[in-house]
């Protein structure tokens, strides 16, 4: 059974009392929260996610409560826990779902241990992972969700979860667009599902596409690294692509990895046996739709990438 | 120290200082050098010259001082006193 199959206010009612405990990736999670915008973002974008089994060891206990004790005109206030305690301050009602996006990142970024975790979106074509790392303002999520809404499997626009063999490890949970990539989005896919929108937030303007259910039912389906490209939206730029070299793509993957120091040498191991069998491009554009042959032309093209000499 | 050489590349591991960076080719060679025990510079120069990064008539030893420099202000090798 998926979230999207329960009525909405049963899920509603479900979420404010025991809470509903689903799948995404190789984690569970536990949400509980009686804030309406939170039922409604998980219905609608979390929709394809299927719920865990009750004998399912659950991995991130996260509720969201309103916080008691305020007076007009203040604003309503929220506060996520995570596991009972409360690790951020309060925030805004209306940034619920926002709020609980960002919290189960956090979770999985602080408490993954096992998989060395890099800040990249992955999506997969042919059995072909591309990982898309970049720093936030890049263009990024909106790549990545242009690239799924035109049929590249998910596997997450925000977490490369590397296994120790090698093997990209799919949670495919929710695009986070932001800022003008929200209509950017809507223009390209008229279709696509995007949830309510959260305003001033302090990444700005936040709203979520839904991740395709294909992407989601093959959420256990691991895929190998085939490709890295760096993403650099510019305003009126021409497209550029171009090599990037391997020995700096590792290091640029080391650097913004979130627990790499955990890992160490068995990290720069991994990383280095993953790139030796990635091709590794900087892709600068200024349109989308280049962007997008671009990527197109090397997945069909490229025949993956060639071992590298060492 | 771990390392992974592609074209005239190299990311390098140091355990020791925890760093993960990008060194020239004769970075690469000086660190193995100072791995096998040369001593000083004209050892390293002589050990970076059988590698072939350099002629027997080039000058070596300016290039591999800058290279020194960088490594210890990175805390990855340690000057003699």
């Amino acid at each position: 059974m998926k979230i999207g199959d329960i009525p909405a206010p049963q899920l509603r009612e479900r979420l404010a009392v025991d809470g509903v405990a689903f799948r995404v990736g190789p984690y569970v999670t536990r949400l509980r929260s009686p804030i309406a915008r939170v039922a409604e973002g998980l219905h609608l974008v979390g929709a394809h996610h299927p719920l865990a089994a009750p004998a399912d060891f659950v991995d991130f206990d996260l509720e969201i409560r309103p916080r008691l004790g305020l007076w007009p005109p203040l604003r309503r206030l929220a506060r996520l826990f995570v596991d009972g305690a409360a690790p951020f301050n309060a925030f805004p009602v209306a940034q619920s779902y926002a709020m609980f996006e960002w919290g189960l990142n956090w979770c999985v970024a602080t408490r993954s241990d096992r998989y060395l975790l890099v800040h990249s979106a992955v999506v997969e074509k042919g059995g072909r992972a591309l990982l898309l790392p970049a720093p936030p303002g890049s263009g990024k999520s909106t790549l990545c969700a242009a690239l799924v809404c035109r049929g590249w499997r998910l596997l997450s626009d925000e977490l490369a979860i590397l296994r120790s063999d090698g093997l990209l490890a799919p949670i495919p949970r929710p695009v986070s667009l932001k800022n003008a990539s929200i209509d950017v989005i809507r223009r390209f896919e008229p279709g696509a599902v995007i949830g309510g929108t959260a305003h001033e937030t302090i990444k700005g303007t936040v709203a979520y596409l839904r991740p395709p259910a294909d992407s989601v039912d093959r959420q256990a389906e691991p895929a190998r690294p085939a490709w890295v490209v760096f993403p650099k939206y510019e305003a009126g730029a021409v497209l550029r692509f171009a090599p990037h070299s391997r020995a700096r793509t590792l290091v640029f993957l080391a650097h913004n990895s979130f627990n790499y120091h955990v890992h160490g040498a068995r990290g720069f191991t991994l990383l280095a046996d993953v790139l030796e069998h990635c091709a590794c491009h900087d892709l600068g554009y200024g349109s989308l739709e280049d962007a997008l042959r671009c990527v197109e032309s090397l997945a069909s093209n490229d025949g993956a990438a060639r071992p590298a000499t060492a | 120290m771990l390392s992974r050489t592609w074209d005239d590349e190299t990311a390098v591991f140091f355990e020791g200082a925890g760093e993960t960076m990008v060194v020239s080719e004769l970075g690469s060679a000086a660190i193995a050098g100072i791995a096998a025990d040369c001593a000083d510079l004209p050892a390293l120069e002589g050990w970076c010259r059988g590698r072939g990064l350099a002629t027997a008539d080039e000058d070596l030893g300016a290039g591999l001082l800058a290279v020194l420099e960088k490594l210890a202000a990175f805390e990855i090798i340690e000057p003699a006193p």
